[in-house]
């Protein structure tokens, strides 16, 4: 297995070169939009003033609304992918917040779920512990005893790389995840300084294995953050997404930038539907973030008359997220 | 039963008996960097023949991995060399063995390296992950303490990876993972790339604000870190710059009880045994390096 892309980047290049990373026109959205014409989802925004909520009845309810319940559920082995990105004491708008894993984790076992496991592979710290450490997700996992897999270090399996948005012709996953009957991400609500957003799709990066991609996962960063994104959604083909809007991070996302309230959580089984919908809550363009428009179609809608919007609606519930003041990220707004 | 005692066990009981290696945990499949620090936990100061048989067949199974050019892969049926190799070269030097794979080796990883151009068009220095990616702080530090143990702490390349950490370390001490900053924001220190840094320039020895404002870093975030990597690698670091804290053995203490509940990984449980003794330091230091002299590896580039 050779999974490394030799396209010649610079880290000045993926930084500020990020044409590729946010769509450009019009003209996109026209072609895109025909290629969804086919595609439809569902996706609920639930409202969640705080973390201090019965959030088990939020997201059963949630689930609820999208068809989904014990049927769904029962005797299947889950994975839930938390985004923990790096430590972060007193900063509750880095990663998926604990109680919101709980949340979920006490809804699939009240559903029969055979076994929830939580997994994560944090791009930047090799020791995961210290990640779940510090994000204060430990305590939660010991008093709900449930499982907690480093997916950096996990057994690995190898799938060939069905969608070839890169080069790289085979994927290496955690066996955790591929064992996994149902995966669901669960990210955190955020900019990104590089892509945009960083919400259900792109925190599957966290779910490739550091041992063989390096950290930050870096031989898919040299492959194309956008396109991985989608080779890595193709291939894990998560079942569902719930996205931590409680709090959530604007700026210098994902790491360095301020809280932002939003009090939902967004839940659906499509995830570029799911993503999509958040960029709008977030004061954005979806057709302006470049590995949305690219999975337009092919594994998602993101047009909003192609998104059946269940609970809160954008309108009632959006907020103008601040930008890092950069030229290539202006364009979201637009 | 002191904690040492039974983190020892643990250890021996992770070991696979097929091959004498470790994977990341007992039943995972044997992996290069857990093996490298499970042999050296067992052997950091047990000298005796047993210690020694485990070790030499821990090395034997590492060099079965090695691909024709030198490097390691991170296990059997993975094809590209990458960063275990550094753990090998460790390895096989601490025990004195297989001299011809760590020439093979040692000559991989100076050939090896990123394809990253620096903003004025150079290399930038030091090494990557995976081959023919970015540069960043642990796999340039790994590379540097093997190589420093192998004789090669003079070579240009090396040399070019201690400016490159130098150039990296943030203003406010010790290290990140990769960059100093993004758009212009100083990040956010992490504990194992200050700590790998730190052990990387402890081979030369030479002090600066950089090395004090590390270690500083270090000394004040270990107070709260009970993670057994973190804390392993860091509280080695700082004993090899003379700051080891006086409650180093409290914290690891509770570091192994914490294992016990969720974590008996035996690469844990083998940077808690190195970090808690004088000779677990020392086996990452060239001062206790074997190897016998040889001729530096000339600069091929």
């Amino acid at each position: 297995m050779n999974p490394v892309s030799r396209h010649r980047l610079s880290r000045r290049q993926l930084l500020t070169g990020m044409g590729g990373a946010i769509a450009l026109g019009a003209g996109g959205k026209q072609i895109a939009d025909w290629n969804e014409w086919s595609r439809r989802a569902d996706v609920v925004i639930a409202d969640a003033p705080g973390y201090d909520v019965d959030l088990e009845s939020v997201v059963k309810r949630g689930l609820a609304e999208l068809g989904l319940g014990p049927a769904w559920v029962k005797g299947k082995r889950v994975l839930l992918k938390p985004n923990l990105v790096e430590t972060s004491l007193g900063r509750p708008q880095i990663n998926t917040h604990p109680l919101v894993v709980r949340a979920v984790a006490l809804a699939f076992r009240s559903w029969g779920a055979a076994e929830v496991r939580v997994g994560e592979g944090p791009g930047h710290c090799r020791d995961a512990m210290l990640v779940v450490d510090e994000s204060g997700l430990y305590p939660i996992l010991k008093e709900a005893k449930l499982p907690f897999v480093d997916l950096n270090q996990d057994e690995i399996d190898s799938k060939p790389n069905r969608l070839r948005e890169t080069s790289l012709r085979r994927l290496a996953l955690p066996r955790t995840l591929v064992d996994a009957d149902l995966v669901v991400s669960l990210p955190k609500m955020k900019t990104h300084h590089w892509v945009g957003v960083t919400l259900s799709m792109k925190n599957l990066f966290g779910a490739m294995p550091g041992v063989v991609y390096g950290w930050p996962k870096n031989v898919l960063h040299f492959a194309g953050i956008g396109p991985s994104i989608l080779d890595i959604v193709a291939a894990v083909r998560p079942s569902l997404a719930i996205v931590d809007g409680i709090v959530a991070m604007e700026g210098d996302g994902p790491l360095m930038g301020p809280a932002r309230t939003m009090g939902v959580l967004v839940m659906g089984t499509n995830l570029p539907a799911v993503d999509a919908t958040c960029t709008r809550l977030m004061g954005f363009n979806p057709w302006r973030v470049g590995y949305l428009v690219a999975a337009s179609g092919r594994l998602g809608p993101i047009a909003e008359s192609h998104i059946h919007q269940r609970g809160e609606t954008i309108a009632s519930r959006a907020q103008e997220f601040q930008l890092l003041d950069h030229p290539s990220l202006a364009v979201l707004k637009t | 039963m002191d904690w040492r005692t039974t983190a020892r066990r643990t250890i021996l009981d992770g070991r696979r008996a097929r091959d004498g290696a470790w994977g990341r945990d007992p039943s995972g499949s044997p992996r290069v960097e857990p093996t490298a620090l499970a042999l050296l936990a067992l052997t950091r100061d047990d000298d005796s023949p047993a210690a020694r048989s485990i070790a030499v067949q821990a090395c034997d199974w590492m060099a079965g991995l090695q691909n024709p050019r030198g490097g390691l892969p991170l296990s059997a049926g993975l094809e590209e060399s990458s960063w275990p190799t550094s753990f090998a070269i460790l390895s096989w030097n601490v025990l004195d063995i297989h001299p011809e794979a760590r020439v093979l080796a040692r000559g991989w990883l100076l050939d090896s390296g990123s394809d990253e151009p620096s903003s004025a068009g150079e290399d930038p220095g030091g090494w990557p992950w995976v081959q023919g990616t970015f540069t960043w702080i642990e796999p340039t530090a790994l590379a540097l303490i093997a190589l420093a143990l192998e004789g090669e702490e003079r070579h240009p390349r090396c040399l070019e990876a201690v400016a490159m950490i130098h150039e990296r370390a943030l203003n406010g001490g010790g290290w990140n993972a990769g960059n100093k900053a993004v758009f212009g924001r100083e990040l956010r220190p992490q504990p194992t790339s200050t700590a790998l840094a730190l052990i990387a320039l402890a081979v030369r020895g030479e002090r600066s604000i950089v090395t004090s404002r590390a270690v500083d870093y270090l000394s004040d975030a270990l107070k709260t870190i009970r993670s057994a990597a973190s804390l392993g690698w860091g509280l080695i670091a700082l004993r090899a710059w003379d700051a080891y804290p006086t409650e180093a053995d409290v914290w690891l203490a509770q570091a192994h009880e914490l294992c016990q509940e969720r974590d008996q990984s035996p690469a844990s449980l083998a940077l808690l045994l190195l970090a808690a003794s004088e000779a677990g330091t020392r086996l990452f230091l060239p001062t206790n390096s074997k190897s016998p002299p040889h001729e530096p590896i000339r600069d091929r580039r």
